[in-house]
């Protein structure tokens, strides 16, 4: 069973337009000065989330396409950070759960609560584990916490009891949040005091890699996934991102992720399956392809083989 | 000629400007750049851009992703 690990629902109730408008102010910002006017002033705006796909059937179509049968959903909790932008979080747990009912099987959705919510945040997170089956936390640290701050204590407690896995964003995002708490060395207070709890550094195999790399090696709940993998190839470096990870033994610590949709305008599923190995000559053999697709993240989440 | 026949005709003149040109950009922080916002190259968005103002509709730059063929590019544009 092939798993994407790190997937978002593709509606700007799930990633507000805010998120993208940081992001469009970046590139415009960094457009050469010899490109037509027509060309700098229009195509900054043209990033964004793109059509959106409420139910989810386009996801799964291109999931389909690229042989990956489950994906995990992750809910990032904005509204703390984007007050009156984003919808209840009720209501966003809601359309996750219904994004999983329509496809069964094929999602499994992982709660984002912001850990300023308090208890009522707490109860949210534990009635989405027993009640609604999420299988996870999310964290999205730029909001404005530390991924290692105590009042996230009972949560990851609830995560060892559930044997549910934390994913926690790293590295620099839009541009409208704030980049503290993103290192991942917020994390190893967390991850040394819950060592029953299993903690996925998104991004963690492009982003901040050696720091990532370090963690994973030597934390054994530390895991790294390839969200943003996208770019690196673009660059012609994921495969020499992918060898030094290889080189350090870490290519158990790694789950396969996309970030669906938030690079889908470089290419389909498909395509990005084919890139994980690193190309032609890549650093990777088959088997350990299957281990970053299959076996690694069957292992988190307790799956039938 | 009809319509669709002058918009065809205004894609290839465009294509046939930017041929030699490349589609994926040579110049890599313009390439970058541009790959952020979903565009392989300076002479597709400047395709994209240009067809959409002679055409009066915005294309998504997700449907000219991996371009290689002047059929791609009608394709995308809904013009075959």
């Amino acid at each position: 069973m092939k798993v994407d690990f790190h997937t978002h629902l593709a509606t700007l109730e799930a990633l507000p337009e805010v998120f993208f408008e940081g992001q469009r102010d970046n590139i415009r910002r960094l457009m050469p000065p010899d490109l037509p006017a027509k060309v700098r002033e229009r195509v900054p705006d043209r990033f964004g989330l793109g059509p959106e796909d409420a139910l989810g059937d386009r996801h799964v179509a291109e999931m389909d396409a690229a042989g990956i049968d489950l994906a995990v959903s992750l809910i990032i909790d904005f509204g703390l950070a984007f007050p009156g932008q984003v919808p209840e979080l009720t209501d966003l747990f809601a359309t996750h759960r219904a994004l999983a009912d329509r496809h069964p099987g094929r999602f499994l959705v992982f709660a984002g609560v912001d850990p300023r919510r308090g208890v009522p945040g707490l109860e949210l997170f534990e009635r989405s584990l027993v009640d609604w089956g999420c299988r996870g936390l999310k964290l999205y640290p730029p909001c404005g916490f530390s991924p290692s701050d105590r009042r996230l204590d009972p949560f990851y407690a609830l995560c060892a009891e559930h044997r549910a896995p934390v994913v926690i964003h790293t590295g620099p995002t839009t541009p409208k949040l704030s980049f503290a708490h993103t290192h991942p060395s917020d994390v190893d207070d967390a991850a040394w005091r819950f060592p029953g709890v299993d903690f996925v550094l998104a991004h963690g195999a492009v982003v901040h890699t050696e720091a990532a790399a370090l963690l994973a090696e030597y934390r054994p709940n530390v895991y790294l996934d390839t969200s943003g993998f996208q770019a690196e190839h673009r660059r012609g470096r994921w495969g020499s991102t992918l060898g030094r990870l290889k080189e350090r033994g870490l290519v158990r610590k790694i789950l396969y992720g996309t970030d669906w949709p938030v690079h889908r305008q470089y290419g389909t599923q498909a395509t990005w399956i084919e890139r994980l190995a690193g190309g032609d000559g890549g650093p990777l053999s088959p088997a350990e392809v299957r281990w970053i697709l299959e076996d690694n993240p069957r292992e988190i989440l307790g799956l039938e083989r | 000629m009809t319509n669709r026949d002058e918009q065809i005709e205004t894609a290839l003149t465009l294509l046939s400007s930017y041929v030699g040109r490349g589609l994926v950009d040579g110049d890599e922080t313009r390439a970058l750049v541009l790959a952020e916002a979903g565009v392989s190259s300076l002479a597709l968005a400047s395709i994209i851009v240009e067809l959409e103002d002679s055409m009066d509709r915005e294309f998504d730059f997700e449907a000219f992703a991996g371009m290689e063929t002047v059929g791609d590019l009608l394709r995308a544009t809904g013009l075959t």
